[in-house]
């Protein structure tokens, strides 16, 4: 299929410089009301990321009530380690680390139950598919206005196929493409180096990649729902 | 810095970089036609199919949080907060509840019972030593030397008679000397320690300080109780309950016939007189005035009461020690105004009543 993108949505975010914004500003100025003890503090942050925390968690797990719990866990880390953020990264970059860090040992502490366990689930078939079929898919936003059908579909498609990464390779796509971190970034948050984070990032691609062309050649009541 | 289009019927493969940059869509048109020229076949496609998979995630907008989340992630922080957590300090696996743990000493007590014996037969040695020599010291103790020196002068008979009865108390008659320096001896005996500056600090601290100045010029009594620079002050607002107990009770005239009854009729020749008799100075007469000073606890402004009252009154002040405390009220807002300077400068303020005589 043939994709006729618009070129300002695949602009190189990676590669813009980040000096420090308004909105970064801003954040220090909650985090040091925090610090300094006022407690209405909170509230503002909490709703200023919320969404953001929401969605990645969301995007990582494809389960809406288990994301709600993972960003809930990813905020009260926050909560307990507000004071030792130094001020070396975005704020938002390390709100990011701790909720990747939080869905990436979630995911992990899964698999590893899972396996576990791994003879008395399905046939070995649908292992790759049953890897996530306990988290259903919930994609609940309607595609905006004016939007394409085939946009649409296209992410349907693609928010399929991610359930079939690795959470490494989904975790790198989702910081790449959804959340618009650069190389930089990315390693900052999966700690790892800035040749790891492309090397992991064009595997994810090409596996996201496969798992479409998968996904469209199998029939549709075997796809994970 | 991207290959350029060559001959080369096979070309060298792009590295996952030289791939990153073309899916990201990091190059120009031109140079993305240049690449797809030099690809092997089949990497153009593929890098569109992965061209269009990144528009798709990158057009996918953040989902709204659930609006129960901010209540719950509100609920932990107070939780967390109630802990303790929002300021670093570190959490335990454990409930912060603690359980008596049920720890069996046996060890110890089985100690203890092993020495018990022991332990007793000590005490019983102990109480058998310090009894003999509790007896041995009064058996052995000598005899006071009056005794001795008549003993010794005396038959044997009369040796068990002097030791057996007390000796006559002997009036001893001073000599003029002696009368002189005894008075003066005795008066240095009973007259208390001067207090230290410590312990007037601590008598104040606790309500038991009562500092009394003996004037010898009260004029400018008024102009000490006014002044407002130094860091004690002087009021003469002393409430009843201490004045009464600061005032000495009245002393029993001296006349006899002053206090025996009277009979008689309310009229006539034998009535009562009307008058009474010239009764001798009571001692509480001799106090001016009470008053109540507040003072920084500090040994600095002790020494500042002491010099402005002696020099402002010319005046001996003594600080003295009360057998019990006082209820002193508390200092006033208006005596609170060090509240305004900086707390390495604040100071405990204790207060004292000032009894001012004038000699």
């Amino acid at each position: 299929m043939f994709f006729h993108y618009n070129r300002s949505t695949l602009l190189p975010k990676h590669h813009k410089p980040h000096p420090p914004t308004d909105e970064d500003a801003y954040d220090l100025q909650l985090v040091e009301a925090i610090r300094a003890g006022n407690m209405q503090a909170w509230p503002a942050l909490i709703s200023r990321y919320q969404d953001r925390l929401f969605s990645t968690c969301l995007r990582m797990v494809h389960n809406r009530e288990l994301a709600a719990d993972l960003t809930q866990d990813a905020f009260v880390k926050v909560i307990q380690h507000i004071n030792s953020f130094d001020g070396r990264a975005k704020f938002s970059t390390w709100l990011i680390r701790i909720t990747m860090n939080v869905c990436l040992s979630r995911l992990r502490a899964e698999k590893v139950r899972r396996a576990a366990s791994l003879d008395t689930l399905h046939d070995s078939s649908n292992n790759q598919t049953d890897s996530f079929q306990r988290f259903d898919f919930e994609q609940t936003k309607e595609p905006a206005a004016g939007s394409s059908v085939e946009l649409h579909e296209d992410q349907e498609r693609v928010l399929s196929a991610l359930r079939l990464l690795e959470p490494d390779q989904r975790a790198v796509l989702i910081l790449c493409d959804c959340r618009g971190l650069s190389y930089e970034q990315i390693s900052e948050v999966l700690g790892v180096a800035v040749g790891t984070v492309k090397s992991r990032l064009f595997r994810a691609r090409t596996a996201l990649r496969d798992a479409v062309e998968s996904l469209a050649r199998k029939p549709e009541h075997s796809r994970p729902r | 810095m991207p290959p350029r289009p060559s001959s080369d019927p096979t070309p060298p493969p792009l590295n996952e970089e030289h791939m990153l940059e073309w899916i990201e869509g990091r190059l120009s048109r031109i140079e993305e036609s240049n690449r797809a020229a030099a690809a092997r076949p089949g990497v153009a496609d593929r890098v569109r199919q992965m061209q269009a998979n990144c528009r798709a995630l990158r057009a996918l907008g953040d989902e709204r949080a659930p609006a129960e989340l901010m209540e719950r992630v509100l609920a932990a922080l107070e939780r967390e907060t109630l802990l303790g957590l929002t300021r670093g300090e570190e959490v335990s696996d454990h409930p912060p509840i603690s359980f008596p743990a049920h720890t069996v000493t046996k060890s110890g007590s089985g100690r203890l019972e092993r020495m018990a014996p022991g332990l007793a037969l000590a005490a019983g040695l102990l109480l058998l030593v310090g009894g003999a020599v509790y007896w041995g010291s009064l058996l052995i103790r000598p005899a006071p030397r009056t005794d001795r020196t008549l003993a010794e002068n005396a038959a044997p008979a009369d040796v068990r008679i002097a030791e057996a009865t007390p000796p006559e108390p002997t009036e001893v008659v001073p000599t003029p000397e002696q009368a002189s320096s005894e008075p003066v001896a005795t008066a240095l005996a009973a007259a208390p320690a001067p207090l230290t500056d410590d312990r007037i600090l601590q008598l104040a601290r606790e309500g038991r300080l009562l500092i009394h100045v003996r004037a010898g010029d009260t004029r400018r009594l008024a102009q000490l109780e006014s002044d407002t620079t130094r860091t004690w002050r002087l009021s003469g607002d002393v409430p009843p309950e201490i004045a009464s107990v600061l005032q000495p009770a009245p002393l029993k005239p001296l006349d006899p016939l002053h206090n025996q009854p009277v009979i008689a009729g309310e009229s006539g020749p034998s009535r009562r007189l009307d008058w009474e008799p010239d009764l001798p100075m009571f001692e509480f007469q001799r106090i001016r005035e009470t008053y109540l000073i507040d003072f920084p606890d500090t040994q600095r402004s002790l020494a500042s009461i002491r010099a402005a009252l002696a020099d402002r009154l010319r005046a001996e002040v003594e600080f003295e020690e009360l057998p019990e405390p006082l209820p002193l009220p508390r200092p006033e807002a208006d005596a609170l105004l060090w509240w305004t300077l900086p707390p390495s400068t604040w100071t405990q303020r204790v207060t004292a009543p000032v009894i001012i005589e004038s000699r």
